[in-house]
């Protein structure tokens, strides 16, 4: 089975699409929400808009009834009282414009005082003439001249012009302005009408009492508030009063009775009821102004909610998808270096079968050759040569035998054996030196064991012995010959951190340098020397060291050769 | 295959294989004079004594094949070949034919004897009669 291919084991492609899911997602949201935020902010704007526009709007048709009617009252009284009235409004008007100019310049934008200004002029320039005339008579007529109504008129669209309105709550709130100048109207238009005995002004009066009560019954009608309607029936109530003093009133100026009609319209009862009316609308806009604040203010609230959920739930979508693309990359790297790991694997298993079926095949061809001869042999009952050639097969047979084991061995190193025990280092010493008695030229070499390590050390005890068979009996075999003093050494260390330091020298042969880096690869042989065993030995011991995570180096040299090995144990 | 030759010399330490390559090279019928060396050392001072040897041996002398073992203790195979590059000038040592006995495992060993213009082949251990009939095709071939 073929090991996967790098290309196979990206997952930079799923991290790819998982970003590309994360913008596209996080892209849409937003532009829902941005939309829907936009649209919910212009409709609290527009509220907020209506609001003031209608607030203003109410106020300044509030006081440029004043005015008109204190410079009228002022013109048929020549009371002071009147005059101070005007100039006090027309401060506060003047005011209120720039106010609503500059605080509210995102509504305006400077064209209410501008489309007013013109208008509000004139005006001012006729009702300042009244003020600085000293008879009475000469005063009424310019306020009552084509060209004087023309101005209000004028004034009174310009400073409707701003007015638009579809929520109910505004509506109501322009329905309560109206009603509040409506009732300023019809007082003034029968004041006026006392003072003056005109038709015009009981025709206006009575157009306004019909939008007066048009108003009353929209405003009823859209009031679903107990509050609201409460105030509206008391601002009715006072209202009907009033219409009904009014009504006398008329009549008596119907009568020629102008003065008797002005005590009616200037009477404790009428004042009484005006106060009434005024109260009750007062408390009506006050009522009216918080509700429509309050939807103002619920809507931003739940924008607000809304957001917080929304980015809330992007976050954690976010992070989510950050957490997959690491598990991914996580992944990728594990995969990837089990990969490395098991073409490695793979390539050592090709090598090693290779290598092993020839070398399993070379002693058998010897042994089958050796046969062929002694058949021959046989055939002549040459028998000196026949056990000559026997002793052939026999050292051919323990090569393939020898050979089997040591694979043998490979194959059981490759299956990590978590199974560690106490060792008994001096038993394995015996075992070594009995072991190594047993091979040719030993008299020669002389074993030794140190152990230096002062406690019980687990690990894996069949292992540690092979390996240490392995690195003994190499000396041995690599002892030099002309000397009388070969050695082979084994000592021990433990260090603080649980590591058990193993070291096996010798004074032999020596590796030669150039070969130092092979020492370890399967089939090792060294060319200048007489060989040995199978060349899986030091493959064995590097393999053996590595499954129980330790580690081997050596040092050697023409004096001999040094084996170092550090093993984690437990103590 | 009619290959015919004076003589032929093994140069193993190891007896069985030493003996595999006789029974080999008896069975081929090429020569039943072979000479043995045990090492490199051996092998270059049977080779030099050119002189003693040809009126001890006759026709049989010089051999004109070497089988050449690499791993021998006191000279190897590659030493051998090094010191053996000193009778290039000589013509009589011309004619010989230097095949490398390796293990399986001895690509590098075959890299390294290839750089050498007398070695002509190689036959894989243990030698028997259809490698050596082999290897010495492969070798008259390339001559």
């Amino acid at each position: 089975m073929n090991t996967l291919k790098d290309s196979d084991l990206k997952g930079s492609h799923l991290i790819y699409w998982l970003v590309v899911t994360v913008v596209v997602t996080i892209a849409t949201v937003l532009f829902i929400f941005f939309s829907d935020y936009q649209e919910k902010t212009e409709k609290i704007n527009h509220q907020k808009h209506s609001l003031i526009t209608d607030s203003v709007r109410a106020q300044i048709k509030y006081f440029d009834e004043s005015l008109s009617m204190s410079a009228r009252l002022f013109a048929f009284t020549g009371d002071e009282k009147w005059h101070n009235r005007y100039l006090d409004h027309q401060g506060k008007l003047k005011i209120l414009l720039a106010q609503a100019d500059i605080q509210n310049s995102h509504f305006f934008n400077g064209q209410l005082f501008k489309a007013t200004e013109s208008a509000s002029q004139h005006i001012k320039s006729i009702e300042a003439n009244v003020f600085n005339h000293q008879e009475i008579d000469a005063l009424t007529a310019p306020l009552f001249d084509s060209e004087y109504r023309r101005f209000k008129q004028d004034y009174a669209l310009r400073v409707d012009y701003f007015s638009n309105i579809d929520n109910s709550a505004i509506r109501l709130n322009q329905l309560q302005s109206q009603i509040a100048y409506i009732d300023e109207v019809l007082t003034m238009s029968a004041r006026m009408a006392a003072f003056t005995g005109e038709a015009y002004w009981k025709e206006r009066y009575d157009r306004m009492v019909i939008i007066l009560d048009a108003s009353f019954a929209e405003a009823l009608e859209r009031t679903n508030n107990k509050a609201l309607s409460g105030y509206l029936t008391d601002v009715s109530a006072a209202n009907d009063k009033l219409v009904m003093l009014e009504g006398q009133a008329f009549e008596l100026v119907a009568l020629g009775e102008l003065s008797q009609a002005v005590e009616v319209l200037f009477g404790p009862e009428y004042q009484q009821h005006k106060d009434i009316y005024a109260a009750g609308i007062a408390k009506f806009s006050v009522a009216i102004n918080q509700e429509v604040s309050q939807s103002v203010t619920d809507t931003e609230q739940s924008i607000q909610i809304q957001a917080l959920v929304i980015f809330a739930v992007l976050f954690t979508f976010t992070m989510f998808i950050f957490y997959l693309a690491n598990r991914v990359k996580t992944w990728e790297r594990t995969l990837k270096n089990r990969n490395i790991e098991l073409e490695k694997k793979r390539n050592e298993l090709e090598i090693f079968s290779y290598s092993m079926s020839h070398d399993l095949k070379a002693p058998l061809k010897s042994i089958q050759g050796f046969s062929r001869r002694i058949a021959k042999y046989g055939e002549r009952d040459n028998l000196a040569s026949i056990v000559e050639l026997n002793k052939h097969v026999l050292l051919n047979a323990e090569k393939l035998d020898k050979l089997v084991d040591d694979i043998m061995d490979i194959i059981k190193a490759e299956k990590i054996d978590n199974l560690t025990e106490n060792v008994d280092f001096d038993l394995i010493a015996q075992n070594i030196s009995s072991d190594i008695a047993l091979l040719e030229n030993t008299h020669n070499v002389e074993f030794s064991a140190d152990f230096n390590h002062q406690c019980a050390i687990i690990c894996h005890r069949h292992s540690l012995y092979q390996v240490l068979i392995n690195l003994v009996s190499n000396a041995v075999k690599y002892a030099k010959a002309d000397i009388d003093n070969a050695f082979v050494k084994i000592a021990t260390e433990m260090d603080s951190t649980d590591v058990l330091k193993i070291t096996v020298s010798d004074n032999g042969i020596g590796i030669n340098e150039s070969a130092h880096d092979k020492v370890f690869t399967m089939f090792f042989r060294e060319s200048s020397t007489r060989s040995f065993g199978t060349g899986l030995g030091l493959y064995l011991v590097k393999k053996q060291i590595e499954n129980m995570n330790g580690t081997i180096s050596f040092s050697s040299s023409p004096d001999g050769t040094q084996f170092c090995i550090l093993i984690p144990v437990t103590r | 295959m009619s290959l015919k030759c004076n003589s032929i010399l093994v140069v193993d330490d190891n007896e069985s294989d030493r003996l595999l390559a006789k029974f080999a090279i008896e069975d081929s019928g090429l020569t039943q004079k072979i000479f043995f060396s045990n090492d490199g050392k051996e092998a270059l001072d049977f080779i030099e004594d050119y002189e003693n040897k040809k009126a001890e041996l006759e026709e049989e002398y010089p051999p004109i094949l070497i089988l050449l073992d690499i791993n021998m203790p006191s000279m190897t195979g590659f030493e051998f070949l090094e010191q053996y590059n000193r009778f290039d000038n000589d013509k009589r040592y011309n004619s010989i034919v230097i095949l490398m006995l390796t293990s399986s495992h001895s690509e590098e060993d075959k890299e390294k004897a290839k750089q050498f213009d007398s070695v002509k082949g190689f036959l894989t251990k243990p030698v028997d009669e259809d490698n050596l009939r082999e290897a010495l095709e492969k070798a008259m071939e390339s001559l």
